[in-house]
């Protein structure tokens, strides 16, 4: 018997209108025809640029926005009817800086959402003071939030996200604006979120963080599910298009990298700078050696962006227009 | 009710780590000591009760356009409102808790008036109506709130709440009878101010520490509460609709 489902989405569509006067406001598709489903216990990457759709449909989910149609459903509980089952059975983790109260310190800002999930008093005590230990916040228990970092902040998002015990999480951008080193740490709590036996909802557009803490991978553009993917198939890609940067490169060897297998294009840049871009593994490892055997040691390589991976993968069915 | 305490305890751990929320609890006795001069130098000792009732209806006032006013606007601010509306409790009731802690607090500045005039000026002030003066304060202090979360709601429309609260401010101390009373206004101004609850309450509390007996209590009461509920049931179906408005169009103003 297979896993059950944490969350099903069919057919699910949303649009936004805007400008106030009924006849000028225009019509944007948010979410088109969105099928997803997640099973018991998935961490579940929502990877896409700015402006896919991600929270949108996060916020379907938590029953905070209405879908213009189709259907929504989160541990079985239709997230338009149900909201009070649904609520209560999820927690939410917005990224960036606000959605805190400043001046309060985390222990009193996390006894205020216990209590609006109704827990009782000793209970909301309890749990409060377990997640600011769990999250590394026990030195800052008691000082104003105001003063924290942004790792901080973000590490008491998440506790306040985990303050009713839910099954089912939802993370929208956690690790936006994070240095590296809190988000590998941010990173390492979804894990044991996962080990918990918990249901996440993970959207990010860092193509390398879906690849590092997710189970399965839903890319999402333009309000279009374009697939739901393995970690590996995000990593292969990471791998495939990544670029490489030389400075002071002969125009010889330029032009025998525009020939080398693999290679998509070359952008000649400020001074005698270029960036390649590939679309196979082994095309990197062509490249470098050119460069190299050319005596060129200004040599950088870099993972491509999300824009360049969605654009080298469905680049023909999304119209090419990144 | 549990939603509601949430509400007040959340308030008050926010009143206690503002102190700019505290300010007019700080300048009240400063304002009972000017209204207490004016009334003393002029030789009206008569009305020294009414000038100890001044200065705690306009803080009661004050704290709930400057406080209570704000409260869903700075949730939208703070980018709390959304996540607040996720969670399984009523964010109406929340309010409602909050609203109520900040209106309780400001019932300090009429304990405040009160003592300035004892300490600075040496007059105890006679309550010669208690039970009017206590039915007439708890009643105010409900319609007060109701009226705070009608604002409160309003102000979500705007992206200028200050705009809002500097509008309402001085008006409602004319049209409520707090500095004149509302006998004493103009003819044409009286319906209007008849409409807000504090020119009720104004009037009704000072002829509470006047020595005449205080004349159609049950109906001034009467008064008191009907516009009170009034304000709190139009501020709780604004509440529901704001909500519903977010969920509707994923905007957190009406703007």
């Amino acid at each position: 018997m297979g896993a059950m489902s944490a969350v099903e989405v069919r057919d699910l569509t949303r649009l936004y209108f805007t400008g106030k006067r009924r006849r000028s406001r225009e019509e944007v598709v948010a979410l088109d025809g969105v099928d997803l489903e997640m099973v018991e216990g998935e961490v579940h990457g929502l990877l896409g640029p700015n402006g896919a759709g991600k929270t949108t449909l996060v916020k379907i989910l938590s029953t905070v926005l209405l879908p213009t149609s189709g259907e929504a459903r989160v541990l079985g509980f239709d997230v338009v009817k149900d909201t009070e089952e649904v609520r209560s059975r999820v927690g939410i983790v917005f990224g960036g800086e606000r959605g805190l109260y400043l001046r309060l310190t985390p222990r009193r800002i996390l006894r205020y959402w216990a209590a609006l999930y109704k827990l009782p008093d000793d209970v909301g005590a309890e749990r409060s003071e377990k997640l600011i230990d769990r999250v590394g916040l026990a030195e800052w228990a008691d000082r104003r939030v105001e003063t924290f970092s942004r790792g901080m902040k973000q590490r008491l998002h998440l506790a306040r996200g985990l303050i009713a015990d839910p099954p089912v999480l939802f993370l929208d951008e956690p690790t936006t604006g994070m240095d590296p080193v809190s988000a590998h740490d941010f990173r390492e709590l979804i894990g044991e979120l996962r080990a918990e036996g918990r249901t996440v909802l993970l959207t990010t557009h860092d193509m390398a963080e879906a690849e590092a803490v997710c189970d399965r991978v839903t890319l999402l553009d333009r309000g279009v599910i374009l697939g739901t993917k393995t970690p590996a198939t995000v990593a292969e890609w990471l791998g495939s298009f990544e670029r490489v940067e030389a400075g002071q490169v002969p125009e010889d060897v330029t032009n025998k990298i525009r020939g080398v297998d693999g290679v998509t294009s070359v952008d000649l840049m400020d001074g005698d700078r270029i960036r390649v871009h590939t679309e196979k593994p082994e095309t990197v490892r062509s490249v470098l050696s050119l460069l190299i055997d050319a005596d060129v040691t200004d040599l950088a390589t870099s993972r491509p962006s999300l824009e360049e991976v969605y654009l080298g993968v469905f680049g023909r069915d999304r119209g090419m227009s990144v | 009710m549990t939603e509601f305490l949430s509400g007040w305890r959340r308030q008050w751990d926010v009143v206690t780590s503002t102190p700019d929320y505290w300010m007019t609890l700080i300048t009240n006795p400063l304002l009972a000591v000017l209204f207490l001069a004016i009334v003393q130098n002029a030789g009206r000792d008569d009305l020294l009760g009414h000038a100890v009732l001044a200065p705690a209806l306009l803080g009661m006032w004050a704290m709930s356009l400057f406080i209570s006013g704000e409260v869903v606007a700075r949730d939208r601010d703070f980018g709390l409102l959304e996540a607040s509306l996720a969670t399984p409790s009523s964010y109406g009731m929340v309010t409602t808790g909050r609203i109520a802690l900040v209106t309780v607090l400001a019932l300090l500045g009429f304990v405040e008036s009160w003592l300035t005039a004892l300490v600075l000026f040496g007059v105890a002030i006679p309550i010669r109506h208690p039970l009017a003066f206590a039915t007439g304060i708890g009643l105010s202090a409900f319609a007060m709130a109701g009226t705070a979360l009608l604002m409160s709601a309003l102000f979500i429309r705007s992206t200028s709440v200050r705009r809002f609260q500097n509008t309402l401010s001085y008006p409602f101390y004319v049209l409520g009878g707090i500095l004149v009373p509302v006998a004493l206004l103009p003819d044409w101004i009286q319906p209007f101010s008849r409409v807000i609850f504090l020119s009720w309450s104004s009037d009704l509390l000072r002829d509470s520490v006047d020595v005449p007996p205080v004349e159609d209590l049950g109906w001034r009461l009467l008064a008191i509460a009907s516009l009170g509920a009034i304000s709190f049931l139009v501020g709780r179906w604004l509440v529901r609709r704001m909500e519903d408005h977010i969920r509707q169009t994923g905007e957190v103003s009406f703007t």
